[in-house]
C-alpha cells in the first residue's frame, strides 16, 4: 500500500537476531516509540486521502499489533534464556562435601614456653625480651666471657658482616635490664637462640631458652635452690627432688648444673636417666661480680642468682620426645598427639 | 671415659660404697657422671 514502505519480514528478521535485552529495548524504541516508524506512519495518516484512510489506518494499526507482539514473544524467549543460563551458574549442588577446616592448636614449644612463664610469673618474675641479634659486648663481654672463650669462635656463634653476632643464649637480657633499671629485681626472659650447630638429634642451630636473673640484697645459693626446687615440682612434678652439682659459667660464681630425679625410677637409676637416676635441667649460679659491675651495680651491695635452659631440653624430658628434630618437622600426626586446643 | 668400679678400688677404698652412692659423691664434688652400665 502507499505510503507503507516497511517490510514486517525484515523487521522479524532483525528481532530475531537480536540476544540483548537492551538492544531489543532500543529497537522497541525505535518501531513503537514516540519517534518510532509506527508513529511516524499514522503521523502520515492526514497525508493520506480520505477515501484510502479507513483502510490505512487499520493496516498500520495490524502492523502496529503485529511489531507490538513479536517484540513481546522475542523479549519473552530473551529473558527466559537469561533465566536459565542465571539459573544454571547458580545452581546449588547440596551433595559437595563442605570444606574442612582443622582445628588449630599451640606448638608443643610454645605451650611448654607459656607453662614455664606462668610458674616463674606466679612467683613474681617480670617477663622481659631484648634483640635476637645482638653485639658481641651484651652476649659475651658484659657477661665476664673473655675473648678466648671457645664459645667465640666463629665456628660456634653466628657472625653477622657488620660483626654483630645471633645471640647465644638469652643472657643478654640481664645485662640490657640491668644497665636500665636499679636492682632490686626480678625478671623471666624467654626467646630465640642461635648456634652453629650441626642439627642432631639433641642439637639444633636454633633453639629457644629461658632465663631468670633475681637481684636484691642478701640472695643466698639457698634462695635459688628454694626457687628451683619449686619450679621443678610444678613443671614436673610434686615427687621430683632437684641437686645442685658444681659447674662453671663465665657469668655466675658458684655456678650450679641442676638436675632433677628422674620420673621413671624415682632417682633409682635406669635406662631412661643412663642409670645414674638424674637428669638435668638447668644451668644457674650467683651472679659473678664482674657482671654486676660491668651494670654499674656494687657486688659488695647487691647479690643475685641466674639460672637458664633450652626449652626443647625441657620439652624432651617433660615428653620423653626422643628426637629435637621432631619439635620442627611440623608432622602433623606428631603435633595431634601433644594438641591442646585454642579456644 | 668409662671407669670399672674394681680399678678405682685399686687406689681408694670404696667397697662399702654401692654405685649409687659413688655416683652422688663424685657429682656433688664436680665430677659428672652420665650413667652407670651394669655388665
Amino acid at each position: 500500500m502507499k505510503g507503507l514502505d516497511i517490510n514486517l519480514q525484515e523487521v522479524l528478521e532483525r528481532l530475531m537476531k537480536i540476544s540483548d535485552l537492551n538492544e531489543l529495548q532500543e529497537e522497541k524504541s525505535r518501531l513503537t516509540g514516540k519517534q518510532g516508524v509506527i508513529t511516524s506512519l499514522m503521523k502520515k495518516l492526514k497525508e493520506i486521502p480520505p477515501e484510502e484512510r479507513r483502510e490505512y489506518g487499520k493496516t498500520v494499526n495490524e502492523y502496529k499489533n503485529f511489531i507490538e507482539e513479536a517484540l513481546n514473544r522475542r523479549k519473552s524467549e530473551l529473558e527466559n534464556k537469561a533465566k536459565k543460563e542465571r539459573e544454571a551458574s547458580e545452581r546449588l549442588d547440596y551433595t559437595i562435601p563442605g570444606k574442612k577446616r582443622d582445628i588449630g592448636s599451640l606448638h608443643l614449644i610454645t605451650q611448654i614456653m607459656e607453662e614455664v612463664q606462668s610458674i616463674w610469673v606466679s612467683m613474681g618474675f617480670e617477663v622481659t625480651v631484648g634483640p635476637e641479634i645482638e653485639t658481641s659486648y651484651y652476649n659475651f663481654e658484659a657477661l665476664n666471657t673473655p675473648e678466648w672463650h671457645p664459645a667465640r669462635d666463629m665456628q660456634d656463634t653466628f657472625y653477622l658482616q657488620d660483626g654483630r653476632l645471633l645471640r647465644t643464649h638469652t643472657s643478654p637480657v640481664q645485662i640490657r635490664t640491668m644497665e636500665s633499671r636499679k636492682p632490686p629485681l626480678a625478671i623471666f626472659a624467654p626467646g630465640t637462640c642461635y648456634r652453629k650447630d650441626t642439627p642432631d638429634a639433641t642439637h639444633l642451630p636454633m633453639f629457644h631458652q629461658f632465663e631468670i636473673l633475681f637481684v636484691d640484697k642478701g640472695v643466698s645459693v639457698s634462695h635459688l635452690k628454694g626457687s628451683l626446687d619449686h619450679f621443678a615440682k610444678r613443671l614436673f612434678g610434686e615427687d621430683r627432688k632437684i641437686r645442685l652439682r658444681p659447674s662453671f659459667f663465665p657469668f655466675t660464681e658458684p655456678s650450679f648444673e641442676v638436675d632433677v630425679s628422674c620420673g621413671i625410677c624415682g632417682g633409682v637409676g635406669c635406662r631412661s636417666c643412663g642409670g645414674s637416676g638424674w637428669l638435668e635441667i638447668l644451668g644457674a649460679g650467683m651472679v659473678h661480680p664482674n657482671v654486676f659491675r660491668n651494670v654499674g651495680y656494687d657486688p659488695e651491695v647487691w647479690s643475685g642468682f641466674a639460672a637458664g635452659t633450652g626449652l626443647e631440653r625441657i620439652a624432651m624430658l617433660k615428653y620423653d620426645l626422643e628426637d629435637i628434630r621432631d619439635l620442627l618437622r611440623n608432622d602433623r600426626r606428631f603435633l595431634r598427639g601433644y594438641r591442646r586446643a585454642v579456644i | 671415659m668409662k671407669l670399672y668400679l674394681e680399678w678405682i678400688n685399686e687406689f681408694v677404698d670404696i667397697s662399702d660404697k654401692s654405685p649409687q652412692e659413688l655416683n652422688n659423691s663424685l657429682s656433688l664434688s664436680g665430677t659428672e657422671v652420665a650413667g652407670i652400665e651394669y655388665p
